[in-house]
């Protein structure tokens, strides 16, 4: 008896999982990072990056146009020796001629392969996907690393928020939020690329607007999606002479933002509050008057940037804060999806900007 | 030690918390948010109470009953020739049941994880340890199932990290689906706590202390609603529901989307962990339709009759293969439900009352 369930055990190896499905190292190119575009005749046309074997060797580039997104995995698979595998997949970098029409349409595939790796960040880039990660650019590290280190040190100051493939999804589906994503441009002159700002869309087509750096930070702000630094820069003076005096440079230690619609749906009221420290002020001394007066300057200041935020968010017609959802859950009655970005762009927008001085840091 | 062949109130508990929960959690919130939209988690409570409701007037009629088996008293209710006839359709019920599973099952794992490794493997690898679970006594299978029962909580743990960024707009406005909705989704909701009938079954193995024990076990539908509704909201609060209908599996999305600094792929220890849940299951069903055979055929033991089972569930489950074929296949799923683990046991258990009251009188 012992003996047979000794010989049992190594007659039960070999109904052990894993002979089909193994997924080996060797068998298999990680792709880090991805760009779509869409080519004049609708089809897609996609570049992968692959980090080098060696670690001064080249990065693995490789183009490929197919009929569908598999399609063009599928002829990407035609020019390498392994298989193109997406499940380390870092970033994925759309292209203004995908974004113009429904993007989800493109990304399905990308969100429902259980390999593929739902972490990686998403960008929008201003020139094509393919172009961008082709060009040269000087990095420290390798090029398919790039991306995604780029895209998370700009979440680090708040530029943009942390937009991942199933954030993006999630927020497609939701009929009261538009989706809004990093924005990638690039820089012929130092060869590398920058984030410039978030790119706005309406019903998951990109509006062709986006909002700058400055507009950015405040946009996170509003949407309480900031990080550990904010800093905000503006000036503040007029009168001096050295152009450096005229401005201050604040940090933003705690912010919280109320975004409310009223009952009537006509107007948008934001109040926000902001727990600042002073980092940076060309004249150096502070004194009790001077931070009153800093403090009225800097509200006005903000005030009417966040104004400005809101207008140019209505303006596109694109609801990044996700006004709707609070429309659709609390006044469910007036909630119409057909007519709400009408709604949207015609809402008065009343902003209230709180300053509270936590101190002025390590100036005097 | 405890050898004779019976089971305690928390046992039997365990037992039935085990049967219900099944293969379903996995697609509980996208079948709940398909007919019932953002309210599927009324639809979920009204249904978990309709179902504790039912199990209590199960337990009053068991306890007056007495200590006879379900098959039996469906016997005894309907005389020897239809009470045979309904015991086969229960029996085949169970087949059915078995099928069910198995293909769900199958079809989890090679859509998830093993897309190609080959059905019947995957099959056997499910079937062979549930046959030898079920092939033991009722305390080995009751002990299974309390034992297994610890994997529950490290599902919700599991599932917490939703709670970081929930989105709680998901859920408002409470109730604005309509009444229509709700009640539709009922109907996927009593799906999912198929096996509480089990309750009836394994009731017979309950011999000491019975009234007090059958009543511990009678709560056991308490806990499960308890738990689905956790999944069905912590899904809400993290999907919005136009996407909860396109993710076939909810719960494994939302894994795969969570990172933590070590793991990146939760939702595979998740399966690993869900897929001995959805075992239980199984191997309760396996157990109650082997037994009943042992007691029809009048066989010594359920060893033998349990083999055949396994050995028709295996070889019928080979021929459904298409994706539709599988769904029209589970589709028959209600309306046996609803015939066998609804109607049937209530109106079996009041005939029989009856039918005693009439001798006695």
């Amino acid at each position: 008896m012992k003996k047979t369930l000794f010989f049992l055990h190594f007659f039960l190896y070999l109904f052990l999982s894993g002979c089909w499905d193994q997924n080996l190292l060797k068998d298999v190119q990680l792709v880090y990072t991805v760009g779509y575009d869409q080519t004049e005749d609708g089809r897609v046309q996609s570049t992968g990056l692959a980090p080098p074997i060696e670690e001064s060797g080249k990065v693995n580039e490789i183009t490929a146009t197919g009929y569908s997104m598999n399609d063009s995995m599928f002829e990407m698979d035609l020019y390498i020796a392994e298989y193109a595998d997406f499940s380390k997949l870092q970033a994925v970098l759309i292209g203004k001629s995908l974004a113009a029409d429904s993007i989800y349409s493109f990304l399905d595939e990308l969100y429902r392969n259980p390999r593929n790796n739902l972490h990686a960040r998403i960008a929008l880039t201003d020139l094509p996907a393919n172009d961008l990660l082709l060009k040269p650019i000087d990095t420290q590290r390798n090029k398919s690393e790039y991306f995604k280190g780029l895209l998370e040190s700009s979440e680090l100051t708040s530029v943009i928020s942390y937009m991942s493939l199933q954030d993006a999804c999630t927020i497609i589906f939701n009929p009261g939020k538009d989706l809004f994503m990093p924005y990638i441009t690039y820089d012929e002159k130092v060869k590398r690329a920058k984030v410039s700002g978030i790119a706005l869309f309406h019903q998951n087509k990109y509006t062709e607007a986006y909002l700058n750096i400055e507009e950015s930070v405040i946009f996170n702000l509003l949407n309480n999606t900031t990080k550990d630094l904010v800093r905000i820069t503006r000036r503040v003076h007029d009168d001096r002479k050295l152009e450096v005096e005229n401005w201050v440079t604040i940090e933003v230690k705690n912010s919280k933002s109320d975004l409310k619609v009223n009952r009537q749906l006509t107007q948008l009221k934001a109040d926000l509050k902001f727990e600042i420290v002073i980092l940076e002020y060309g004249q150096n001394k502070i004194t009790k008057e001077k931070e009153e007066e800093l403090k009225k300057i800097l509200t006005d200041v903000l005030t009417e940037d966040v104004r400005q935020v809101l207008k140019k968010l209505q303006s596109s017609k694109s609801d990044a804060l996700g006004i709707g959802n609070q429309v659709a859950a609390f006044h469910e009655e007036l909630w119409d999806e057909g007519t709400w970005s009408d709604t949207y762009q015609q809402l008065d927008t009343q902003v209230t900007v709180e300053l509270e001085m936590l101190g002025t840091g390590i100036i005097d | 030690m405890q050898t004779k062949n019976e089971v305690t109130g928390w046992q039997l508990f365990f037992l039935i918390i085990q049967t219900q929960i099944g293969v379903g959690i996995l697609s509980l919130p996208r079948d709940l948010s398909v007919v019932a939209g953002k309210d599927g988690w009324i639809s979920l409570a009204i249904g978990g109470i309709l179902i504790q409701l039912l199990l209590l007037i199960f337990l009053w009629l068991l306890l007056r009953v007495g200590e006879i088996s379900y098959f039996d008293v469906l016997q005894k209710a309907f005389g020897k020739v239809i009470g045979k006839f309904l015991v086969i359709c229960y029996l085949i019920y169970f087949i059915y049941i078995l099928m069910v599973s198995n293909l769900s099952f199958t079809r989890v794992l090679s859509e998830w994880i093993y897309m190609d490794t080959p059905k019947w493997v995957l099959m056997l690898l499910f079937l062979l340890p549930a046959a030898y679970c079920a092939s033991g006594k009722i305390f080995h299978v009751a002990r299974f199932s309390m034992v297994i029962s610890f994997i529950l909580p490290v599902l919700i743990i599991l599932l917490l990290p939703v709670y970081s960024s929930p989105d709680y707009m998901n859920l408002f406005p409470i109730g604005s689906e309509g009444f229509k909705k709700i009640f539709s989704g009922l109907k996927a909701t009593l799906l999912a706590y198929i096996g509480f009938e089990s309750f009836l079954y394994f009731s017979k193995y309950v011999k000491s202390n019975r009234e007090k024990e059958l009543k511990k076990a009678a709560f056991s539908t308490v806990f499960v609603t308890l738990f689905y509704l956790f999944l069905v909201i912590s899904t809400q609060l993290f999907f919005h529901v136009n996407e909860t209908v396109i993710v076939p599996y909810s719960v494994l999305y939302i894994l795969k989307a969570l990172s933590f600094t070590i793991i990146d792929r939760i939702d595979l220890i998740f399966i690993s962990l869900w897929s001995v849940i959805a075992m239980t299951s199984f191997i309760n069903f396996l157990f109650i339709a082997s037994e009943e055979a042992k007691v029809l055929f009048n066989l010594k033991n359920h060893q033998r009759v349990l083999m055949v089972i396994m050995s028709i569930v295996f070889l019928t489950s080979l021929f459904i293969k298409g994706k539709q074929d599988i769904i029209s296949f589970q589709g028959l799923l209600f309306p046996a439900s609803i015939a066998f683990s609804f109607t049937l046991p209530l109106v079996t258990l009041i005939v029989y009352l009856l039918f005693r009251k009439d001798k006695r009188t």
